[in-house]
C-alpha cells in the first residue's frame, strides 16, 4: 500500500492527530484550501499554519470502490468513500462506514487505517 | 477576453491518424510516435523532411524528454512543444500548432499523442499522478482518478435525476459505433442487459461506464490551406477554438466544465450555430462527463442531457452521430491519444474518409476536451469547431 505523504500532508496529519481535524490556512490572507500545499492558492503568500477545525461538514457524495489498484487495499474493499464540504468550505475525501447520503451532517476526523496510514474519517453526526 | 483574440483563417487540419491500439505493448512510447508519424506522412504526402514543426502529447515517453523526439525521429525542427495535458491535450496542441503556422513560425506541425501500456504501467502513472493525488485521493481505496469521477458521477445524477438506464443509453451507442472502427479493441457491441450486468468499480460506476487503459497514438497534421491544396490531401478548416483551465474552481459540486464558460464564444467566432454541428465528439472517460460536455456546449439546457440523450440516437448512421469511433469507451484509452481520439475522428468525418462509419454530409465536426484529474476534477478543457472541404 502506497506510503507516500507530502512533509505538508505529513504536518497536517499530525496538527489533526493532536486535535482531531485541522486545515491549511494562510497566515495573510486566511483562505482555507486542501489538500496542503506550502503557498496560499488564493494569495500565494509561502506562510501556511495548519488552522484546529472543528470538523464539521456535510456530504456531497458517497460512493463504493470495489476493485482497487494497490494489491494490499483488497482486503478492505468494498470501501466507502465520502466526498465532503467542510464548514469552512473545503472539500476533501474520506472514508465512511456506510453509504451515507447527500446532505449528511458529519464530522470528519483523522484516524490509523487498519494499514498503518493515517486517513480522514466521517461520522454521521445525527445517527441514521 | 482579449481583443487581439483571431481566428484561424488559412490554417487547416490534415491527415487524421490512429495508430497502433493494443491492450498492452512492448514498444515504448516513442515507437508509437515513429509510427504514428510514419502514417501521417502517407496520409499527409508528406516527406518526413517537410515536418518542421512537433506536438507531443504523452504520460509514459519519460524518461526521455520530448526533446529527445527531435533526435529519435530524425526530424530537424523549428517549433517543439510538449502538450502533456491528458485529455485536453489534442485541442489545445491544434491550438497551439495552428498559431505556429499562422505566424510563419514552421511550415507544417505534427501534432502527437501516444501512450505505451506495459503491464501495470497505469497503475504506476495514477498512483503518483500528482501530489495532490498521491496525499489525498490515492490513499482512500487506491482506485486513481475512477475515485474522483465516481464522485463527480453520484453528485450529476442526484442533481439532475440522471439514472444509470441513461448511461446505458451512451455505452451501448458508442459500443455499436466501435463495431466499425478498424482500430478499436471493443468492437463487440453490448445490450443494456450486458451494461447492467457488469461489474461494479467505483459505484455508481460499472466496469462498462470505464475507459480500458491501452497502447496507441493519435494524431494530425497542421499546415496552410494553400500547402494542403498543392499535396491535393482532404483538410478541415478550424473555425473556432476554446481551452480553459481550472473553470468553476470554486464550484464545490462537479456539475459542469470549461466548456460552459466558452460555448456562446465558440460558436461565435465559428460562425455557426449548435444546429449546424453534423457530429460530436466528446471525451469519454464516464457517461456523466460526456453529458456534462453535451450540455456544456449547448446542445441541450443545463440537467437536461439525460432528455437528449433519450430523445436521439447517437449512432454513426443516427439523427445526433457520436463519438462515431466508439471513443475510448470503444477504442480504449492510449493514454494522452485518448485526448486526440476524439478530434482525430471528427477530421476524419468531416473529410470523408471516416469509411464504413462515414456520417452522410458530415460537413461541420465539434470535438471537445478534459483532461488532468489532478485531485476532484479535471483541470483543462477545450472545444475546436472544424469544417470539411
Amino acid at each position: 500500500m502506497s506510503s507516500y505523504v507530502s512533509a505538508e500532508m505529513a504536518r497536517l496529519y499530525d496538527t489533526a492527530e493532536r486535535h482531531g481535524f485541522a486545515l491549511p490556512e494562510c497566515t495573510a490572507c486566511g483562505h482555507c484550501f486542501y489538500p496542503p500545499q506550502s503557498w496560499c492558492p488564493q494569495c500565494l503568500a509561502p506562510d501556511i499554519h495548519n488552522l484546529v477545525d472543528g470538523g464539521y461538514a456535510r456530504v456531497l457524495s458517497t460512493i463504493c470502490i470495489h476493485r482497487t489498484l494497490d494489491a494490499a487495499w483488497a482486503a478492505w474493499v468494498p470501501v466507502y468513500v465520502a466526498c465532503i464540504s467542510t464548514d469552512s468550505n473545503v472539500s476533501l475525501f474520506a472514508l465512511a462506514d456506510s453509504d451515507l447520503p447527500s446532505g449528511t451532517p458529519v464530522t470528519v476526523h483523522l484516524q490509523k487505517h487498519a494499514s498503518g496510514e493515517r486517513l480522514f474519517y466521517i461520522t454521521a453526526r445525527n445517527p441514521v | 477576453m482579449s481583443s487581439l483574440a483571431r481566428d484561424f483563417s488559412g490554417v487547416v487540419v490534415a491527415a487524421p491518424t490512429s495508430f497502433g491500439y493494443a491492450r498492452y505493448s512492448t514498444q515504448p512510447a516513442d515507437w508509437y510516435f515513429a509510427q504514428c508519424l510514419r502514417a501521417m506522412l502517407v496520409g499527409g504526402k508528406l516527406h518526413k523532411s517537410e515536418i518542421d514543426g512537433l506536438s507531443a502529447s504523452s504520460f509514459t515517453l519519460p524518461p526521455n524528454p520530448v526533446a529527445s523526439l527531435s533526435r529519435s525521429l530524425g526530424l530537424s525542427l523549428n517549433w517543439l512543444e510538449a502538450i502533456p495535458f491528458g485529455g485536453a491535450s489534442g485541442v489545445m496542441a491544434l491550438r497551439r500548432a495552428a498559431r505556429a503556422v499562422q505566424a510563419g513560425d514552421a511550415r507544417v506541425v505534427a501534432c502527437i499523442g501516444a501512450d505505451c501500456n506495459p503491464k501495470g504501467a497505469f497503475e504506476d502513472l495514477v498512483s503518483a499522478f500528482s501530489t495532490p493525488a498521491m496525499d489525498a485521493v490515492f490513499p482512500y481505496g487506491a482506485a486513481g482518478p475512477t475515485m474522483p469521477f465516481a464522485h463527480v458521477t453520484r453528485q450529476y445524477m442526484i442533481a439532475t435525476g440522471c439514472t444509470r438506464e441513461d448511461f446505458a443509453r451512451l455505452c451501448v451507442s458508442q459500443r455499436f459505433n466501435a463495431q466499425l472502427c478498424e482500430h478499436a479493441l471493443l468492437r463487440t457491441p453490448i445490450s443494456r442487459d450486458d451494461y447492467f450486468a457488469s461489474a461494479p468499480i467505483a459505484e455508481p460506476l460499472h466496469k462498462l461506464d470505464l475507459v480500458m487503459p491501452c497502447a496507441g497514438a493519435d494524431g494530425f497534421l497542421v499546415l496552410r490551406e494553400a500547402h494542403a491544396r498543392e499535396l491535393d490531401i482532404p483538410y478541415a478548416r478550424i473555425l473556432g477554438l476554446v481551452e480553459q483551465h481550472s473553470a468553476y474552481a470554486q464550484d464545490r459540486l462537479v456539475l459542469r466544465g470549461g466548456w460552459a464558460q466558452d460555448s456562446q464564444r465558440l460558436y461565435q467566432s465559428a460562425g455557426v450555430s449548435v444546429s449546424d454541428v453534423d457530429i460530436l465528439a466528446t471525451y469519454d472517460d464516464c457517461p456523466a462527463i460526456v453529458f456534462m460536455q453535451i450540455e456544456g456546449l449547448g446542445f441541450c439546457p443545463s440537467g437536461h442531457a439525460r432528455d437528449f440523450v433519450r430523445n436521439h440516437d447517437l449512432r454513426f448512421n443516427g439523427d445526433f452521430p457520436h463519438n462515431t469511433s466508439g471513443g475510448q469507451l470503444g477504442c480504449g484509452q492510449a493514454g494522452a491519444a485518448g485526448g486526440f481520439l476524439g478530434l482525430v475522428e471528427v477530421v476524419r468525418q468531416v473529410t470523408r474518409q471516416a469509411g464504413a462509419r462515414q456520417v452522410r454530409d458530415a460537413h461541420i465536426g465539434l470535438a471537445s476536451g478534459y483532461g488532468m484529474v489532478v485531485y476532484d476534477r479535471c483541470l483543462a478543457s477545450g472545444a475546436v469547431i472544424l469544417e470539411g472541404v
